[in-house]
């Protein structure tokens, strides 16, 4: 069994679609991600490859081929060394800012004018659905192959689909997805790619929630936090189940911790939400919608979420996120020594 | 689980009575040849006698349920191979009945215990902020709607009058298969699509349409969330499609567009869709009548209110009568 230790949130760098095939791929694949799927007009595919052969005979021919050529050319350097600029300012890692003075001396010119003169051509990217770190019978007995490889490869899979076609047109291209998670809830009044940005950011999420051999007790730090805010381990445990059965319908229920408070809670939401749109930080989050349990449990939600407790979840990954929201939450008192 | 109705000389079950009741049933020769031929592994129990009730007895003790969960019209398996056994059975047994236990729970003892289940629906919807028994009370009505919208060889064409308003308001049946196919694939999450017939009403007092038309009854397709109906926005369903995952997900998986036309191809009851469609055409006129004539009536005493009426005539001087 294949287990790789869970990944940062934002920081992934693996569970990159490995369709690439072309130069542009490979450079912006360092982004998180992203993969460059597609050009505007020309695909990045089609552009290393040779065109239909021009008749070279002909004085028109010759010009023609030349004229190709010089694009050709052109525009494979723009793939390479173009700036962070594709229209919608998406971060690429490999972009540098230098300034234009040495720009303009520098043997790439680029003109900040006209781009990309002659033809428009624009590299965009979107999102690729990332895979769990493990394999999809890993969980078994307690979530089977088939619901893991429906839910991975159709429900996620669908919701990363749905979300790449509204981003063709939508103005939030370019947002990591935790921030179009927190713009699209809009508070309170989602916006269209809302229901699909949640839940890819989800379900990335509950995956590496999850690990073969998982559940038992968390240790240390994490331990200590839990029974902190909450009493005991037990209480935690109860709290958890409880929330998760309280939810009507399709919904999630998350261990995070609270920003303003400084302190782990526990809550259920509906649909897709999740503790980013409040501002907070998730931990650990399960999926309660019906299509996670259904072929396994059918309808006896509480055995479901027993065995994600007990056997299931990934404290490891637990504390690497909360190792994390330190950086953004000051969770103890500082130790002042005392003069 | 509560007795099934019996019949009292056969002692067969009878899928067909919708409604449980206490009075003795005797079945004819040929309801008999259909209870025969389609009674389930359902045990059959003798009637026990009805207890003559003493007029002058003390208010009764509640009664511990008073919604009971209602009996499918047709065996577990008789929605095979377009609905699994074990579907119908989970959803009815575990779901539906789920729902029933939680409303007699929550309601016993209260005011609502005596209500309607459909009256009981729009009070605790609460015009949007429901009480915390809505979602069982609708889900109950939800689910009883939609398992006589099904039935075993189902499927075909509608006619008569659905048929004329389908295709006056749709086009076509394919065209209404496929607004119902957006609807459901479109529902984020849990819900159902419903086909309805809408009287053209805001239900508030002033909304009178200058332009009546024939067009404004119409039929139109609808999709809500979990477990509200088109009953609270005033409209009267007519077809009711469970896309709650539940559902589906044993046949179907994720496959939510081949559960919704196999739906629309071989399980449904046209007949049942046209009978509700006959009640609400009615019981919609019926209503639109009754509010000419409140409104008439409302017109009348406002006329008559400002009519001044002396109490006692005018004093006028009194003539002199002439000496002559």
């Amino acid at each position: 069994m294949i287990y790789r230790p869970p990944l940062m949130m934002d920081y992934s760098v693996a569970g990159v679609n490995t369709k690439l095939s072309t130069i542009a791929e490979i450079c912006y694949t360092i982004s998180s991600n992203f993969v460059v799927t597609e050009t505007l007009r020309t695909p990045s595919s089609k552009l290393l490859q040779a065109d239909t052969p021009t008749n070279t005979d002909t004085v028109e021919g010759k010009e023609i081929q030349k004229k190709k050529r010089e694009r050709e050319k052109e525009m494979v350097l723009q793939l390479v060394m173009a700036p962070n600029w594709c229209g919608c300012g998406v971060a690429s890692a490999n972009s540098t800012k230098i300034s234009t003075n040495a720009f303009k001396m520098s043997s790439n010119r680029f003109n900040f004018s006209k781009p990309y003169p002659g033809r428009a051509y624009r590299v965009t990217a979107y999102y690729s659905l990332t895979t769990p770190p493990y394999e999809l019978d890993a969980l078994e007995p307690y979530m089977s192959k088939r619901t893991v490889e429906i839910h991975w490869g159709k429900h996620h899979n669908e919701h990363v689909e749905r979300l790449n076609k509204h981003l063709k047109t939508s103005a939030f291209y370019g947002h990591t997805l935790e921030e179009m998670v927190k713009a699209t809830y809009n508070n309170g009044s989602p916006l269209v790619e809302f229901n699909d940005s949640s839940s890819v950011w989800s379900h990335d999420f509950f995956w590496e929630s999850m690990q073969p051999n998982g559940g038992s007790m968390p240790k240390g730090g994490v331990l200590d936090q839990i029974k902190k805010d909450f009493g005991t381990f037990t209480n935690f445990k109860d709290e958890f189940t409880f929330a998760a059965l309280s939810i009507f319908g399709p919904g999630w229920v998350w261990l995070y911790l609270k920003k303003n408070e400084r302190k782990l809670a526990v809550a259920p939401t509906q649909n897709a939400i999740s503790p980013l749109v409040w501002g907070d930080i998730p931990i650990i989050g399960l999926d309660m919608w019906e299509h996670a349990y259904y072929l396994d449990y059918k309808d006896d939600r509480s055995a479901y979420v027993n065995n994600f407790l007990d056997h299931l979840v990934s404290w490891h990954s637990v504390m690497v996120r909360m190792m994390r929201a330190e950086a953004f939450v000051n969770l103890g008192e500082p130790k002042i020594p005392v003069a | 689980m509560q007795p099934a109705t019996a019949c009292a000389s056969s002692g067969l079950t009878i899928p067909w009575l919708r409604r449980c009741s206490s009075l003795r049933v005797k079945c004819s020769t040929s309801q008999r040849a259909h209870c025969a031929s389609t009674s389930t592994a359902d045990t059959a129990e003798p009637i026990e006698p009805i207890e003559p009730i003493d007029p002058i007895e003390t208010d009764p003790e509640p009664d511990p349920e008073p919604f009971k969960l209602k009996p499918l019209p047709y065996p577990f398996n008789a929605l095979e191979p377009h609905m699994s056994k074990e579907t119908v059975e989970y959803h009815w047994e575990r779901h539906h009945r789920g729902h029933v236990d939680s409303l007699n729970a929550i309601i016993q003892g209260t005011e609502f215990a005596e209500m309607e289940l459909e009256n009981m629906v729009l009070t605790s919807y609460n015009e949007g902020n429901p009480l915390p028994f809505f979602v069982h009370a609708s889900q109950v009505w939800n689910h009883d709607f939609f398992w006589e919208t099904m039935k075993p060889g189902g499927g075909g064409n509608p006619s008569g009058v659905l048929k004329y308003l389908i295709e006056r308001d749709f086009g076509s049946l394919d065209e209404l298969a496929k607004e119902i196919q957006n609807a459901a694939l479109t529902q984020f999450g849990s819900g159902w699509v419903w086909l309805a017939y809408k009287a053209h009403r805001l239900g508030v007092g002033n909304d009178i349409n200058p332009r009546p038309s024939k067009k404004d009854k119409r039929l139109v397709v609808v999709k809500t969330p979990n477990a509200v109906s088109p009953l609270v926005w005033d409209y009267y369903p007519l077809l009711a499609i469970d896309v709650w995952e539940h559902a589906y997900y044993m046949d179907y998986e994720n496959r939510r567009g081949d559960y919704v036309s196999v739906f629309l191809d071989k399980l449904i009851s046209w007949d049942v869709v046209s009978y509700r469609l006959k009640n609400a055409m009615f019981r919609a006129s019926k209503r639109e009548k009754m509010e000419k004539r409140e409104m008439l009536l409302d017109k009348m005493k406002e006329a008559t209110l400002r009519v001044k009426v002396r109490p006692t005539p005018k004093a006028r001087p009194k003539m002199k009568r002439r000496q002559y």
